[in-house]
């Protein structure tokens, strides 16, 4: 009997140095989540990318793809250490943007044409000043933004002349800047994983088709 | 472990499929009335077990069970895994509903494969038991992580390069799933030695 009990301690001992050496040897950053998720957003001609894993963690060195909607590579490249990717839209057109980490794993995200376009937009027009752009007159009675004191002096009823464009341009540069990092945030809070819901949703349906295989079992035995 | 949707070529989707209906199908076969609790039970177990991730180092590993699963349910475990990949794809995006087949047969074949191998193994004395259930484990995770690579291979073209990137991922998974299954099988027998003899 105890040489049976050392035996089986000898046993367990060879098991944990077994375990201990390859953990040690094999302990390095491998990606082995189920799903990979690119999520993918527009700050004037720029996209940004953002790649993570179900369980939180970026995906580094990932392989981004981008093709147009009838499957033409237009360019690539590969994630930083934070999971990030930007690129200048290469043309107007849909886009389809494919990440592969590796080993199966490959996560989508589409831009509409619409959406580019959108976005876009003003930063095309903005080399090609139009002749007969509506313009915006405003005009500061008192303390006008552009001018000096002592131009204040000279011309206390300076009428500042700003482009719609200009105005148009300038608002969305701000608000883009502002919106950033909210975008970040959301892109973050894209891949929340599972929910308690989905798991006992999941195990109620098994337990279902465990009572729907037993009454078909059962009526055979009969 | 779950190969997403849109890399696999029709042909690899194709037989995947055909692989795995063929083994559900054997399985429902030689499921009877008094096994069904224990294949609900362990795929129940093995829906949820891909969600606990076990930290390590600077990464984490999620359990996959298909070990446990095959030991005890032998042939059983094509429809077990295929229901759970099934839950597991709709509720959780987890794989895909066309790479379906092939994750079945990915994770459930081995499951298969090591019944074989060990089950005869298990009802031997403890020192034997202990070594052919956590090897039952070990190597039903190294066999799943052969055939993504294989799975792979087609799209990929480099089988050996594959295999070895995912077969080194997953050595994590080896070794604790290997613990499982030798704490699973060793506990059963103490408690319900009924559920492993067959």
């Amino acid at each position: 009997m105890k040489k049976l009990f050392l035996l089986k301690l000898n046993c367990f001992k060879y098991f944990s140095f077994f375990t201990l050496f390859l953990l040690i040897v094999f302990s390095a950053d491998f990606a082995s989540a189920h799903r990979v998720v690119i999520f993918a957003w527009m700050e004037g001609n720029m996209v940004f990318t953002q790649s993570q894993f179900s369980d939180g963690r970026k995906v580094s060195n990932g392989l981004v793809q981008v093709f147009d909607f009838k499957n033409n590579l237009l360019l690539k490249g590969k994630t930083d250490p934070n999971g990030d990717f930007s690129f200048k839209i290469p043309k107007i057109t849909a886009l389809n943007i494919v990440l592969d980490a590796g080993m199966g794993h490959q996560g989508h995200w589409k831009l509409s044409e619409k959406e580019i376009k959108s976005s876009m937009g003003e930063n095309d027009q903005k080399s090609v000043p139009e002749k007969n752009t509506p313009r915006m007159d405003i005009t500061f009675q008192k303390e006008p933004l552009l001018s000096t004191k002592g131009e204040n002096n000279k011309t206390p009823d300076s009428a500042v002349l700003v482009d719609k464009k200009q105005l148009e341009q300038m608002i969305e540069k701000i608000l883009d800047k502002k919106i950033h990092p909210i975008t970040r945030m959301l892109s973050q809070m894209q891949d929340k994983g599972p929910t308690v819901n989905d798991i006992f949703g999941g195990i109620g349906y098994i337990l279902g088709l465990m009572g729907v295989a037993a009454y078909f079992l059962s009526r055979k035995k009969e | 472990m779950h190969i997403s949707e849109g890399i696999l070529s029709g042909p690899v989707l194709f037989s995947g499929a055909a692989l795995a209906a063929a083994g559900t199908a054997a399985g429902l076969k030689q499921l009877d009335y008094d096994r069904i609790a224990q294949t609900g039970i362990l795929s129940a177990a093995f829906f949820v077990a891909s969600l606990i991730h076990v930290p390590l180092g600077p990464t984490s590993v999620h359990l996959i069970l298909n070990g446990v699963v095959g030991l005890l349910l032998g042939w059983g475990a094509f429809p077990a895994i295929l229901v759970a990949l099934l839950l597991q794809a709709l509720f959780f995006q987890f794989g895909g509903l066309t790479t379906l087949g092939v994750n079945t047969v990915v994770m459930a074949l081995p499951a298969v494969i090591c019944y074989y191998l060990f089950s005869p193994f298990i009802n031997k004395n403890q020192t034997i038991a202990i070594i052919s259930a956590y090897a039952c484990g070990f190597f039903c995770v190294f066999l799943s992580a052969l055939l993504v690579g294989a799975a792979l291979m087609f799209t990929e073209k480099n089988f050996f390069e594959i295999s070895t990137m995912v077969v080194a991922a997953h050595l994590p998974v080896m070794i604790i799933e290997g613990f499982i299954t030798m704490f699973c099988i060793l506990f059963l027998k103490k408690v319900k030695p009924s559920m492993i003899v067959h």
